[in-house]
């Protein structure tokens, strides 16, 4: 396992359970339409991102090396994996913001406002989906090019 | 598709020099080993300079160490 997959498979095992539970904080308790109001809520949701970020930055300081003492441990193939992770991270981000907000818009066209709990919802889901899907698109473009079979 | 077109001759080479760990080749040419395998399945066109490194590893031509083929 490089150094790259193997810190992709860490980002997503840490911004998944951050997701996992910024969900849980966003739908329960009241649901989007209370969670602008409820600095409780609000605060949680805040410091869960803020210890993803941390958890994230100690990873990639822990993994600056690899354990196995390989020489190289990143190379030309795990850059041209990280530009084209990259380029589908950034379709993929843009996509679901704009079916989300084209979604928000449809959900609450008669009522005329959005409740302001989505702006955190979309910023904060906008980051993690970013990095999950960098992970997950570095993981599946090292498959296709790696040992494990065509991709 | 690229890596379709360009196929090499590393994996056989390997063996013919005293078989030749895929470490061991990595290490000679500063990639990972993971790089190694995906050449020698084709999954993967190398840059000019590596696709060098590895032809004087082996010393021999470029030409004899990958081969463009026309689709």
């Amino acid at each position: 396992m490089t150094q790259s997959q193997m810190r992709a498979v860490y980002t997503l095992v840490i911004w998944g359970l951050v997701a996992g539970g910024f969900a849980a904080l966003f739908f329960g308790n009241g649901g989007p339409d209370t969670f602008g109001a409820d600095k409780g809520r609000i605060v949680s949701a805040a410091i869960l991102i803020g210890a993803g970020f941390i958890a994230y930055f100690a990873m990639m300081y822990l993994t600056r090396s690899h354990p196995g003492g390989a020489r190289v441990i990143a190379d030309e193939r795990d850059d041209s994996i990280a530009r084209r992770a990259n380029g589908g991270t950034l379709i993929v981000v843009l996509v679901v913001v704009y079916l989300a907000c084209i979604g928000l818009w449809e959900a609450y066209r008669e009522v005329g406002c959005v409740p302001v709990g989505w702006m955190w919802f979309l910023g904060y889901a906008a980051v993690m989906l970013a990095y999950l899907t960098h992970a997950a698109a570095t993981l599946l473009l090292n498959h296709g090019m790696g040992d494990h079979g065509r991709g | 598709m690229a890596g379709a077109e360009i196929s090499n001759q590393i994996r056989r080479l390997r063996f013919e020099s005293e078989e030749m760990t895929q470490q061991g080749l990595a290490d000679r040419v500063d990639c990972t080993r993971q790089t190694i395998i995906a050449l020698e399945k084709s999954r993967y066109v190398p840059s000019l300079a590596l696709a060098f490194r590895i032809a004087r590893v082996f010393e021999l031509p470029l030409e004899e160490v990958f081969s463009y083929h026309d689709r």
